[in-house]
């Protein structure tokens, strides 16, 4: 079964005279247990699009099926939602409760688990983002990375299978990223759910299964990170721009230093660099 | 208009048991048309001293001055600062608060005493340089834009009265990699023409490419201030924060690391690509 099955997805934000800001016919399938990265200039219908899979927006035109309900039929909406959850990218906007074990609870409370049994989901969801403990802290003396975590925990505590970052690392320091990067790849690799985040960082692109480009409310290409990531003139045509160690690599290039292969990471760039001394 | 703060602190909450020192005994000058970058953790100050230098909240100890005259000295004209001095706070979308685009931009100018085509005018040139055509967006409400698209808008407000100082915090997040490089190059040519830009951010190639000079803060301390390149040169003392360097000098410190002979003053991303192939040559000619 595929995580989401979306066929010919339009939506219109129905105002006139507005700039277009909608999706225009997308169809896009996510297989389960897959990460999935989507790449787009800012409006190019990212957000809009992910909207659609935990039921944010209604379906105005297409069809779609997320983890194999009908996201058009309003009784599957809850269990839909509790498939697939969603961490935003402003931390301090997604709390509920100014306690962390409570915050977690909310989604518990809301799809009626047992009392006696949310303590035990609760703390189970903290070690899966490597928070085992912080269930009495106070949400707002937390850093962002664990403020990002939590919201995930929030997630993972009702049992979604699919998750959705909507640029969930943009506004964290360099170790929150880290730490939100981690827990997400562990969550992928370990426990197999299907991640589908938006990034405007190519760098966490380069760690996806596959990378998918929007631009204007369409999808332009989908791939493997290093068929997407090195294919200049399509990055340039969606309004982004390579990772630095592809960027140079063509830079190089140009300047008539050959390195043996396009590297995506920085080790990798290092290694090829290595080579030429 | 240069900025001196002379032995600021500040605290947070004093006299409750949530007292927190924010800063602490922080001296520094910013000579006029100076382009620096603040670093340091969440919590670490940052977002303090740029309130400080806005008169925003006022010093518990030390002065801020700005052209030479204490910002919270009795009848000093704050309003007159505030149309030279611009901040862009971290989420700028929450600065939009008008209906629509045009009169949001224009707020700014609203007690200015120009004439309205005067401010249209203005308008229309802050939008075009962040790179929205005006007929397309001035009566748009905010709710029809996208996240990225209400940063730009929030940011041409802070640029409509054309500051002579321009703070940032966290200013590129968010925004796509096309977009950012435009409004990088927007703020760089704004600096060339004089202004003084202050850029707090956790994006250290961004710093690496574009600050002359870096701030680095870390519990409420000024420790470490410097031209780009000395700051940076300290990779393990960065790491060990926490915060790290910029990716080329990252890189030409792991070249190093692997015994490779490369030059160590590197900090922006072209400083990387003409190292590589100025080595690359002297290699190939001995």
């Amino acid at each position: 079964m595929k995580a989401i099955a979306g066929h010919d997805i339009s939506y219109s934000y129905a105002s006139p005279g507005s700039i277009e800001l909608s999706l225009t016919g997308v169809s896009i399938e996510v297989s389960s247990g897959e990460l999935i990265a989507i790449l787009g200039h800012n409006g190019s219908g990212k957000s809009t699009l992910v909207k659609h899979f935990n039921a944010l927006l209604p379906l105005q035109k297409g069809e779609l099926a997320v983890a194999g309900m009908d996201a058009k039929d309003p009784s599957l909406l809850w269990e839909l939602r509790r498939k697939c959850g969603m961490v935003f990218q402003n931390p301090d906007n997604q709390f509920v409760s100014s306690i962390v074990d409570e915050d977690i609870a909310f989604g518990l409370e809301n799809y009626d688990t047992p009392a006696e049994r949310i303590p035990r989901k609760v703390e189970e969801a903290l070690e899966s983002v490597g928070m085992p403990g912080a269930g009495k802290r106070s949400t707002h003396m937390l850093s962002g990375g664990q403020k990002q975590r939590i919201a995930l925990a929030g997630v993972l505590a009702v049992d979604a299978d699919i998750i959705i970052f909507d640029e969930a690392t943009s506004m964290l320091d360099p170790p929150g990223k880290r730490e939100v990067m981690e827990a997400v790849r562990r969550l992928h690799i370990r426990e197999h759910k299907t991640v589908i985040m938006i990034s405007h960082d190519m760098e966490d692109a380069v760690f996806a299964d596959r990378v998918c480009v929007m631009a204007d409310g369409k999808i332009l290409a989908a791939g493997t990170p290093r068929e997407i990531l090195t294919d200049r003139s399509l990055l340039a045509s969606a309004g982004l721009t390579p990772p630095l160690s592809v960027q140079i690599y063509y830079d190089l290039c140009e300047a008539g230093v050959e390195l043996c292969r396009c590297p995506l990471t920085e080790e990798e760039l290092v290694e090829e660099l290595c080579r030429l001394y | 208009m240069p900025i001196v703060l002379e032995n600021v602190s500040f605290t947070y909450g004093t006299g409750t048991p949530f007292e927190t020192v924010a800063l602490r005994e922080i001296d520094l000058r910013i000579a006029d048309g100076e382009f620096v970058g603040v670093m340091g953790h969440t919590g670490c100050g940052k977002s303090t001293l740029i309130q400080l230098m806005a008169g925003l909240l006022t010093p518990a100890h030390g002065k801020v001055m700005i052209d030479g005259a204490d910002i919270n000295g009795k009848g000093y004209p704050l309003a007159n600062l505030r149309q030279r001095l611009s901040i862009i706070f971290q989420y700028p979308e929450c600065q939009i608060f008008e209906t629509t685009m045009e009169k949001d931009v224009a707020f700014g100018l609203k007690h200015s005493g120009l004439s309205a085509p005067e401010i249209q005018a203005k308008v229309c040139r802050a939008l075009e340089s962040v790179g929205f055509s005006f007929e397309e967006i001035r009566s748009l409400s905010p709710l029809e834009l996208s996240g990225g698209e209400k940063r730009r808008v929030a940011i041409a407000g802070a640029l409509v009265t054309e500051p002579q100082i321009l703070i940032l915090d966290e200013p590129v997040a968010g925004i796509d990699p096309v977009g950012r490089g435009d409004f990088l190059k927007l703020v760089s040519g704004l600096n060339r023409n004089g202004v003084t830009v202050l850029m707090v951010s956790h994006n250290t190639d961004v710093l690496g490419d574009y600050a002359e000079r870096i701030l680095v803060l870390d519990q409420g301390r000024l420790i470490m201030d410097g031209p780009t390149r000395s700051v940076f040169s300290d990779v393990e003392k960065l790491e060990k924060l926490r915060l790290g360097v910029c990716r080329p000098r990252k890189i030409a410190h792991l070249l190093k690391e692997r015994g490779v002979q490369f030059p160590q003053d590197i900090v922006s991303y072209e400083d990387l690509l003409k190292a590589v192939i100025k080595s690359r040559k002297s290699v190939a000619v001995s």
